[in-house]
């Protein structure tokens, strides 16, 4: 005989029906007790107050309760109680919702057996008990809906994010790491990273080690393969314990090569600059030397006994002539040195553009013996871009021209006609030609053939970026008699 | 060498403005004659001595410094060469080496260079 029946015969009644109540108060239980035979119910006060319902004035019928069951949980109920009274089940169990006089809905966990019988077997009460789920059933949902918020604020994130456990074994990660390893639709956790992406290389794989090792890691651009990516490694750990890795990367690919391209098109135009500003002192510094002596002959002359207006006429023409000549190199230079990357396209006349190129190149072919002539065919033509990069485009195919010319008949020519929506730019030499072989690599970065020290082989490559950016092409022309290189770029009405 | 009325100085530039500012400038106190580069300076020698060459760095067909080999070589004494140069070169100390007289940046003051020219096209 165990300890508990000993003590429970030792009590009185009363003893034990304030023990029971002591244990239904503490399990927050409310008693139903049904009557098969005309559906009444005695419903005990703390079933009554479980709803918020006053004990005296409830009425002890089924009704009190079915009317406040929610109605899509009703016949469940009903169901179940069938159940239970053909004896398909051990006891009764329902979890359903009820409306609390407050309008609230509770969740009920409802549970009961037969617990009297007629003479015939048949039963004739039914008893159970009410138990009050709604806080417990709350705190479920917003587990749930936390975790799914959760699930899918991971999945959405804007970069590729997995968090893997110690073993790399995936614990979630967002649709982009997903799609990024070719896992779209793979369910990822508890799978281990080396058997789902079996390529991954050495870096990463160091990158994970390092990690787990308690190493927080990142970089802001890294190149793995054809890709530059932002990524960030970091420990996952949980009361000072690493539980596993947090891994993410962003691909900048795009970002990158744009700011190279940029970097490059700077670098290009630098160069220019650099290539061009002996021949810009030299052009700036024979006007000045003509100037200065012409006013020292205006000066001379207009001190004579009898200045002769022949030679005033000279010298004033010469200084206008001379002073427009230097104007306009320090207005090609001024032009060329403008990062206008970010300016809108605008109309830039031919003439203007071809006066540009000559200010700056005229003094170089000249010291070369190469001769540069311009033939523009369009009249008065213009051309959608902007000025330095136009300038900057023309300058890289001149002096490309000019090492060409140096080793063949000394001539560089650039031509401008109009073609249907389009004026075509061409810079023809009168060089040796482009070797077969180097056809095809002439518009990579930095391929010259130039002595090394002479251009870096940017040339052509940024001349391609520049002229794609201006809504243009520009390639090179096979099977013509010289070397020709051609610019297409949108035409813009006077 | 032959003395003419004046000194007589060789303008050597491939720029014809320049060349002819330098002549009509140079008109009181010398007599000048021109060369558009240096294989034209060269013609001009042969038929013209002169006191004095001022001649630009940079040209085509011949440059400054061949021009400087070529007049050393081919007279004795030689005329004296001052050189006249738009670019910022280091190689101005060179070319005194190899015998030039002066290296003149453009642009000089003409007076200046008046100066010069009177000084060395006097001496030689």
């Amino acid at each position: 005989m165990s300890f508990t029946k000993q003590f429970l015969d030792g009590l009185s009644h009363e003893q034990l029906l304030a023990r029971l109540n002591l244990a239904l108060e503490g399990a927050s239980l409310g008693i139903w007790d049904w009557d098969l035979r005309d559906d009444s119910v005695q419903f005990d006060r703390r079933w009554c107050e479980m709803l918020g319902l006053d004990h005296a004035s409830t009425p002890m019928a089924l009704s009190t309760w079915s009317s406040r069951v929610h109605p899509d949980d009703l016949d469940r109920c009903y169901a179940e109680v069938k159940a239970h009274l053909e004896g398909k089940t051990a006891r009764y169990e329902c979890a359903h919702r009820m409306r609390h006089v407050n309008g609230e809905w509770l969740f009920i966990l409802d549970r009961g057996r037969i617990s009297g019988r007629d003479e015939q077997g048949k039963p004739i009460r039914f008893t159970g008990t009410h138990f009050d789920l709604t806080a417990s059933e709350r705190a479920k949902q917003a587990v749930a809906r936390h975790e799914l918020e959760l699930a899918e604020l991971v999945a959405n994130l804007p970069t590729a994010v997995a968090l893997l456990d110690t073993q790399l074994r995936y614990v979630t990660a967002s649709a982009q790491w997903s799609a990024a390893h070719g896992l779209v639709g793979v369910a990822l956790r508890g799978q281990l990273h080396e058997v789902l992406c079996p390529k991954t290389s050495p870096r990463w794989q160091n990158i994970f080690r390092r990690a787990l090792a308690g190493e927080s890691q990142q970089a802001d651009e890294e190149r793995f393969d054809d890709r530059w990516l932002r990524w960030s490694a970091q420990p996952w750990l949980r009361a000072g314990q690493v539980e596993g890795i947090i891994v993410s990367f962003e691909d900048v690919t795009d970002a990158v090569l744009t700011r190279f391209a940029r970097e490059k098109e700077r670098a290009s135009r630098l160069e220019a600059l650099a290539v061009f500003a002996g021949g810009v002192a030299h052009e700036i510094n024979s006007p000045l030397q003509v100037i200065g002596i012409e006013a020292e002959l205006l000066v001379r002359e207009l001190s004579a006994a009898k200045p002769q207006l022949a030679d005033l006429r000279e010298s004033a023409e010469t200084l206008a002539t001379t002073a427009k000549r230097a104007m306009s190199v320090t207005r090609a230079l001024r032009t060329l040195s403008r990062d206008a990357s970010a300016d809108p396209l605008e109309a830039v006349p031919v003439t203007g553009l071809f006066d540009n190129v000559r200010a700056l190149c005229q003094s170089r072919f000249a010291s070369a013996n190469v001769d540069l002539a311009f033939v523009d065919g369009t009249t008065q033509g213009q051309v959608s871009g902007r000025p330095s990069e136009l300038l900057h485009m023309l300058l890289n195919l001149v002096d490309n021209a000019l090492h060409a010319a140096k080793e063949g008949a000394r001539w560089v020519r650039l031509e401008a006609r109009r073609e249907g929506a389009q004026v075509v730019l061409r810079c023809v030499d009168g060089g040796p030609g482009v070797a077969p072989e180097n056809v095809a690599k002439l518009m990579s970065p930095f391929f010259t053939t130039k002595p090394q020290g002479i251009g870096t082989g940017l040339g052509l490559s940024i001349v391609r970026t520049l002229a794609e950016r201006s809504g243009g092409t520009f390639a090179f022309v096979e099977g013509e008699l010289h070397t020709t290189f051609e610019l297409r770029l949108p035409a813009r009405e006077g | 060498m032959t003395r003419g009325p004046g000194i007589k100085v060789l303008v050597v530039d491939d720029e014809p403005m320049l060349v002819r500012s330098l002549q009509r400038f140079l008109r009181e106190g010398f007599e000048v004659v021109t060369a558009g580069h240096g294989l034209a300076a060269l013609g001009v020698l042969e038929q013209t001595p002169v006191d004095v060459v001022l001649s630009d760095v940079r040209m085509p067909e011949m440059d400054g410094p061949t021009l400087l080999d070529a007049i050393r070589a081919r007279w004795v004494p030689p005329p004296p060469v001052i050189l006249l140069t738009g670019y910022a070169d280091a190689s101005d100390g060179e070319l005194v080496r190899r015998g030039a007289h002066a290296v003149l940046g453009k642009p000089i003051e003409p007076v200046v260079l008046v100066t010069m020219l009177r000084q060395v096209g006097a001496r030689s």
